[in-house]
């Protein structure tokens, strides 16, 4: 098994580094503007981000991720779970939120940093703008498909507001994950799109800087960290999501799971 | 979002007293939103009288709804609308067929998937807006490149969906299929058409509206005409009215999308084991 396990981590490596070997050589003699050689490239990005400017552009741009996102999680947790154990409520509320999560954020754009300026203050609440639906909607989801069974061991034992309370929420933990895992993504979506409207750094900025001076190596590697940064960010979600709520994963790993796996799959909006 | 008995209590009998509690139920749900409408509206309003935010940036919400009827007549508006709508079809008509394909062939075996699995999920986590400065330079900010961008947003998402779609199929139909000895063509009618295309109705509406965002976003940081290029415009020349109204189009345009879509998939699957039991439970 764990040699299986090995040689299938092997195979996944296969093709990314095979395509990174095959864009070395391919660009290695490339006189295009637009295409330059891989290894000019990486030079740019040796220079440019490790690491001086990785504290000084990036650090900042990822802070402000984690305040949106924590402030997301917060707001949108709480009032998905008291939406979500009221069915008159959420009948209330439905249409609101079915607004407000088809609100496109990157078009609040140029209205929020008009009223907060280009400082990191609407950029925070931009990213907190973003990552908030996601997250609500998963509560409020995670919070209605509470088992019934559960909901009675609660009355039957009366246990505390607290303790029923506390087993909403772990009943809704793994699609409240689903949900931060969504918004981890919009939000640094709304890191870039922000400071590309409007910044005095950031890397946002630097990518409009480079595009607008014509320096087409140093747009190829902020996009090449950009990318990086946000794989990074999926595995830390991945990790925390085990890490979280590995019950469910061990509940649903055997027999019984896939339907309910499946059901998550279509369930899953945005 | 499943409506439970309780959130959806059909009168199934003639009974007089549940009918009336139903009819009760429906008027406080309805009297409620309106107050959420109009809490929302007050909290504009305060905001705006409050003077915490200038008239400059934010306009008050009387001028702007008024404004709004004038906009939706004029021409432009619409073929600003269409201009957002034509980059996004042209990205989602490359992006179906080809995530779909790949989906199939990837999901067919464990090893394609392994062998793709970090490079799919790679390439998901790239924040598509980073993609823009490359798009513009090397494709110049066209409806190309917007439909581009699109493309590549939207891919990824029909992808995974497809490939779970394919190792949904279930082995004991999958087996039926292959002792009946079924032609190919009944096959995919039969087995691969049904298990496969409630995962890609569930990718496509999510990849569609993903796609009117990319799309919108695209408008706004590179300037390509449509709704995202109105708002930037109305903004430069400090216009905040109009910019306000674009922006409630640009929202109303993203909610009928998913909306419509919605009653689409619930429509074609409504058979769904997923949806029946949305239906029943």
């Amino acid at each position: 098994m764990t040699r299986r396990t090995a040689l299938s981590g092997l195979v996944s490596l296969v093709l990314p580094v095979l395509l990174v070997v095959i864009w070395w050589i391919v660009s290695s003699g490339s006189r295009s503007i637009y295409f330059p050689p891989l290894r000019e490239i990486l030079t740019v990005f040796r220079e440019q981000w490790l690491f001086d400017g990785f504290t000084s552009d990036v650090l900042p741009s990822l802070k402000n991720l984690l305040l949106g996102v924590v402030a997301a999680v917060a707001i949108g947790v709480t009032i998905g779970v008291v939406v979500g154990s009221s069915d008159i409520l959420w009948e209330i509320v439905r249409p609101a939120i079915e607004v407000g999560r088809s609100c496109p954020p990157l078009v609040l754009i140029p209205i929020v940093i008009g009223i907060f300026g280009i400082g990191s203050d609407g950029k925070v609440f931009l990213i907190f703008m973003g990552c908030l639906w996601p997250i609500l909607v998963n509560s409020i989801d995670g919070s209605r498909s509470i088992p019934s069974e559960w909901l009675d061991i609660g009355a039957t034992y009366r246990l505390s507001r607290k303790m029923r309370l506390t087993i909403r929420l772990r009943s809704a933990s793994p699609q409240i994950m689903v949900g931060i895992r969504l918004a981890v993504a919009i939000g640094m979506s709304m890191v870039v799109a922000s400071e590309m409207f409007a910044a005095d750094r950031g890397i946002g900025h630097y990518l409009v800087q480079a595009q607008n001076l014509f320096n087409v190596r140093g747009v190829w590697a902020a996009t090449i960290l950009l990318g990086l940064i946000g794989f990074i960010l999926t595995l830390i979600v991945d990790a925390l999501d085990k890490l979280l709520v590995r019950w469910h994963h061990e509940m649903h790993a055997h027999g019984g799971g896939e339907s309910r796996s499946s059901r998550k799959q279509l369930g899953n909006t945005r | 979002m499943k409506p439970t008995a309780k959130a959806d209590p059909k009168p199934r009998t003639l009974d007089a007293s549940a009918a009336r509690n139903f009819v009760a139920r429906r008027t406080v749900v309805w009297v409620a939103r309106v107050l959420v409408l109009l809490v929302g509206l007050c909290a504009w309003q305060l905001v705006c009288v409050s003077g915490g935010v200038s008239p400059d940036v934010l306009p008050r919400p009387r001028p702007t709804l008024q404004h709004l009827p004038t906009l939706l007549s004029k021409s432009e508006t619409w073929q600003a609308v269409w201009q957002t709508l034509d980059g996004w079809a042209l990205g989602m008509a490359v992006s179906l067929p080809l995530a779909v394909g790949v989906g199939l062939v990837v999901g067919s075996s464990s090893w394609s998937y392994r062998a793709t699995s970090v490079l799919i999920h790679f390439f998901r986590a790239v924040p598509i807006i980073a993609l823009l400065p490359l798009a513009v330079l090397t494709l110049g900010a066209t409806v190309h490149m917007k439909a581009f961008l699109v493309l590549l947003a939207t891919f990824w998402v029909i992808l995974l969906q497809t490939i779970h779609g394919v190792w949904d199929v279930d082995p004991v139909m999958d087996s039926m299929t292959r002792s009946f000895r079924l032609g190919w063509l009944a096959r995919a009618r039969w087995l691969l058409v049904p298990s496969i295309g409630a995962h890609v109705a569930t990718g496509f509406r999510l990849a569609a509206v993903l796609g009117i965002l990319v799309s919108m976003g695209t408008e706004l940081l590179a300037s390509v005409p449509g709704i995202g290029f109105k708002i930037l415009q109305a903004q430069t020349v400090a216009d905040t009215v109009t910019e306000v109204d674009y922006i409630i189009i640009a929202v109303a345009l993203a909610l009928t999308m998913s909306v419509l879509l919605t009653l689409v998939e619930r429509r074609i699957l409504h058979w769904h084991p997923a949806y029946r039991e949305r239906a029943s439970a």
